[in-house]
């Protein structure tokens, strides 16, 4: 290839400013930042939902919300929780970081990339305009248990709007997780082989398999619902011989490899964070990346325990209790192998550290909680009680929130070039602690007191008062403590201290460029020797990590409008769907629309692929 | 109980106390749903089980916090030039913190099996001492029959939100749902189990003894999520002894005390409510033969009383919103002498043998 470089170096061909640049992007980095500031934003919508729950839970027999409300927003909170906070801000920070931790240039499907992102903003879309559109938000809990879907039950939309939101998000997590395994499998830098993989890219690499094996599950369900609500088929109304258990396998067998969907992404980041502010490498490396991959295949075995009030009967009772039991070893021995990574170590307190402390700290109480619902006697009491709820907050938020809210500072200096405030980031991690504690351990003890989960009110007769009362007041520390971040990070964006290449005095790759990087990431290839190049260039001799290959000729695709106008092809597509049961003559044609924008996406999309060079 | 080792009674008052009386001390209030005050074989089992894991749980905690807490306090940063030894692993250490907890994860295990093994499978001296008891879900009451206790024209006994059972008995519950899962869960006697519109699932139990006279009311509610009043299905369970449940089957089997309906009943009412010995046969709502001795109202929402009945029936929407009788009883729907009539009449549905009042 006989191109100019340094044409390809500083000016990527043809920029486009303003928000046309961000609509057009197919830069990785660009894509990861607009993926975590959306997930942020469900984040805090997720949160507004959680604080009408406890508003409406503070007190016996209150009236804050009617039972119809309320239904509506568990239902909401926990669906965009999911789906919109906790897996798009992981999907933003592998896409942000996998490629300049490996020393690639750009994701694998760069335009692709940029589809999975409209596609998540689209998809949360479509399930919000359900409450203006669909005469009410979807009712029937995050995991939608067949018939209380069917039309007979929950007669607004709602359900609708959730399966075609969830279809997009769907094909969003697909193609996401296609476009980092390929770019894991492809991108590498040389020497940069599989046991030299910083932690996070081990983890990415293996929540994109989950994701590839357990979404199918849910599609597939999630179609037939739709199919019962629209097309007038049975698959799970048992009036007609369908079967809502169905359903429950269907759902959990996505269902619960998604918590470690969910989980594995933090587990990644605080294998980033422990050694750097340890000033130590990881302990036991392959043993923390082989029992990422453990947890991973386990996590397809287990996904019955959440049936166990089922009566699934004693043999399957007993199956799925060992192996849910059994996930608790490679559990066991990731947090050994951080503790003993601080053990000896030179501890540096700084928030993403203080984070990834609390991540432990957390974290194992919902792991004990959760070994103790594997077992299933004990699970036939607490199961739907508020124990789970606060078992699997302790998993979601004591581990995969604390976790990402550390990444965010130890990253925030990379991707702005500004070092977060270290004051500001330490008072949003103890009022953080303190109101996440206050509110959802209470609910332990609300649990074995007898109190379900998604009840809309209790009676004072009950004794659940206090314990609800603690837990709302918790919440609002912890809305609190969000607002703090907020602030901190509208603040640090605007005056934080400058923050130089390498603020943490770290060990991989993305410290080796600038902050923020330039849009090829790197001026020059890496050609790794090390796990960690930048640590051991720096402390065991420079060419110990990593020595430099000048002659480089980074690729990147120019901006293209193909993949929003594609996604919002199917966007429309979505609203089509809606109508074509119950009006064909307004669903069709916004069909035919909705095909002919995917169709003119395509096809740009298809021209930008043939000009591009062939590497 | 026999064959109690020492470390287990020492540890078995410990664990309630800590499991048991601080959480409840903690606001002085009762838990009448608690399931930290077992009273059934099957609670029981769960109940030692759920001890082991407590304690378990307790030693893991401790352990991980510790090393947490040690490792912060001694190896903070004290010189920032200072780079520590570079440790990469041991593998003997990560064999043994991969043994370890597998140990625990078998012992916890085989605990388990064995507490399986105990509350699925019901005992042989079950033979002849069996009492069946049918559980119908509807959205949102409980439907109760016993299939072995006929009422007066042969079938069934039928009963609603109330459960009355014998101490000592095994109960044999089979249960079915009429439209949505929902989940028959009374803490105290029973851990949770489905309800579901297309196959029968079952579990069984026994009561702990109780003296004539003094029979015990467990709280029980629906545990899965049904729709809109999933918070209102509420239930009560009464643990008799052999000899006041038997008196309170016979009186419930008879027909109705007072087979006059009035006027307002046969206009409004009887195209849902079943009144034995009358020509009141609905069957979409409770049946009402013996509505007058039960201790609540709409499946647990209110307390049965005279007020409470007077509220629900001028306006059953305000009481429990979007419950299906709202379908036909609207807030103008009856005047006051109508529903001062059908309370008397309702309340006059009481054969004696009743815990109304009772907490």
């Amino acid at each position: 290839m006989a191109t100019d470089v340094s044409t390809l170096h500083h000016a990527p061909a043809k920029q486009r400013r303003g928000w046309l640049e961000w609509i057009t992007t197919v830069d990785h980095k660009k894509i990861g930042i607009m993926y975590a500031v959306t997930a942020f934003l469900f984040f805090v919508i997720g949160g507004l939902e959680a604080l009408l729950i406890r508003l409406q839970l503070g007190s016996s027999q209150n009236a804050i919300l009617t039972p119809e409300a309320y239904n509506q927003v568990f239902t909401m909170h926990g669906t965009t929780m999911v789906f919109m906070a906790i897996m798009p801000v992981n999907a933003g920070f592998m896409n942000y970081f996998v490629p300049l931790m490996i020393g690639a240039g750009d994701m694998a499907y760069p335009r692709m990339n940029a589809m999975s992102y409209w596609l998540l903003l689209f998809g949360g879309i479509v399930m919000y305009s359900s409450f203006v559109f669909g005469g009410g938000a979807p009712d029937a809990g995050w995991f939608a248990y067949a018939p209380l879907t069917s039309t007979t039950y929950s007669v607004t939309r709602g359900m609708d709007y959730w399966v075609l939101g969830l279809q997009l998000l769907g094909v969003s997590s697909l193609a996401g997780s296609v476009n980092i395994i390929v770019t894991i499998i492809r991108l590498r830098a040389p020497g940069m082989r599989f046991n030299r993989m910083p932690l996070f890219v081990w983890m990415s690499f293996v929540t994109s398999f989950l994701l590839i094996f357990a979404l199918p599950s849910i599609t597939v369900g999630i179609t037939l619902l739709f199919f019962d609500r629209n097309f007038g088929t049975n698959f799970f109304l048992p009036a007609a011989g369908g079967d809502p258990l169905l359903w429950q396998h269907l759902f959990w067998f996505f269902g619960h490899p998604e918590v470690y969907i969910m989980i594995l992404p933090a587990f990644g980041v605080v294998s980033e964070m422990l050694p750097v502010f340890s000033r130590k490498p990881i302990f036991g490396y392959e043993f923390v990346a082989y029992s990422g991959v453990a947890i991973g295949v386990l996590g397809f075995t287990v996904w019955a325990h959440h049936m166990f009030a089922t009566n699934l009967g004693v043999i399957a009772d007993t199956f799925f209790a060992a192996a849910s039991m059994l996930i608790s070893v490679p559990t066991g021995v990731k947090i050994f192998n951080w503790l003993a990574t601080l053990w000896r170590g030179e501890l540096r307190f700084k928030t993403p550290m203080l984070f990834s402390l609390g991540f432990i700290a957390m974290f194992v109480i919902g792991g004990i909680s959760g070994v103790s619902l594997a077992a299933a006697p004990f699970d036939l009491q607490v199961t739907d009680s508020y124990f789970v709820v606060a078992h699997f907050h302790y998993v979601l938020f004591g581990g995969a929130v604390f976790a990402l809210f550390g990444a965010a500072y130890y990253w925030f200096p990379k991707i702005t070039g500004k070092m977060m405030s270290e004051r500001i980031g330490k008072w949003h991690f103890w009022i953080l602690l303190l109101g996440f504690n206050l509110t959802f351990f209470p609910q332990h003890m609300l649990g074995l007191q007898g109190m379900p989960r998604r009840v809309w009110t209790y009676q004072q007769n009950q004794g659940w008062d206090f314990y609800n009362l603690l837990s709302t007041i918790g919440s609002f520390c912890i809305a609190f403590a969000t607002l703090v971040f907020i602030v901190n990070f509208i603040i640090s964006l605007r005056k934080g201290a400058p923050a130089g290449n390498d603020p943490w005095d770290a060990a991989t790759l993305e410290w080796a460029t600038t902050s923020p990087p330039p849009a090829h990431n790197f001026d020059v290839e890496y050609i790794v020797h090390s796990r960690r190049p930048l640590w051991d260039n720096k402390y065991s001799g420079e060419g110990r990590g990593m020595t430099i290959n000048y002659d480089f000729h980074p690729h990147l695709p120019p901006p293209s409008f193909a993949p929003i106008i594609f996604s919002f092809g199917l966007f429309v597509l979505a609203y089509g769907m809606l109508n074509l049961a119950s009006a064909p003559l307004i669903g069709i044609p916004i069909i035919l629309v909705a095909l002919a924008i995917a169709f003119v996406g395509m096809n740009r999309w298809v021209g930008e692929i043939a000009q591009d060079p062939v590497l | 109980m026999p064959n109690r080792s020492p470390a287990k009674a020492l540890l078995r008052p410990t664990a309630t106390l800590l499991l048991g009386s601080v959480v409840l001390a903690a606001c002085g209030q009762k838990t009448p749903q608690t399931t930290l005050n077992p009273a059934s074989e099957s609670t029981r089992a769960i109940y030692n089980l759920s001890e082991l894991l407590f304690w378990l749980g307790v030693v893991v905690f401790l352990i991980v916090q510790t090393w947490l807490i040690v490792s912060i306090i001694k190896y903070r940063q004290k010189d920032s030039s200072q780079v520590p030894t570079q440790i990469h692993g041991n593998t003997k250490v990560e064999i043994a913190w991969t043994i370890v907890p597998a140990i625990i994860a078998i012992v916890i295990f085989v605990f388990t099996f064995d507490t399986i093994r105990k509350i699925e499978f019901m005992p042989d001296e079950a033979a002849g001492n069996t009492l069946n008891v049918k559980v119908i879900g509807h959205q949102w009451w409980w439907e109760f029959q016993y299939p072995d206790i006929k009422d007066a024209s042969g079938k069934p006994l039928v009963t609603a939100n109330e459960l009355w059972i014998p101490s000592g008995s095994y109960i044999d519950v089979k249960m079915t749902s009429v439209d949505v899962i929902h989940d028959f869960w009374i803490p105290g006697l029973a851990g949770k189990r489905d309800v579901m519109p297309n196959r029968e699932s079952g579990l069984w139990f026994k009561a702990d003894d109780v003296a004539d006279g003094a029979p015990g009311v467990f709280w029980g509610q629906c545990a899965e999520y049904c729709g809109g009043q999933h918070a209102y299905m509420k239930m009560r369970v009464v643990v008799a002894s052999p000899a006041d449940f038997q008196k309170w089957s016979t009186e419930q089997s008879q027909v109705a005390v007072n087979t006059t309906l009035p006027e307002s009943f046969t206009k409004n009412c009887i195209g849902c409510h079943a009144v034995r010995g009358t020509n009141s046969a609905g069957i979409t709502g409770p049946d009402l033969t013996h509505f007058g001795g039960r201790m609540t109202i709409a499946a647990g929402t209110v307390d049965n009383t005279r007020e409470h009945l007077y509220a629900w029936l001028d306006d059953p929407d305000a009481v429990k919103r979007g419950n299906i009788m709202t379908t036909a009883i609207k807030a103008d729907t009856l005047t006051e002498a109508e529903i001062n009539e059908l309370v008397d009449y309702l309340e006059s549905l009481n054969p004696g043998t009743s815990v109304k009042g009772q907490q």
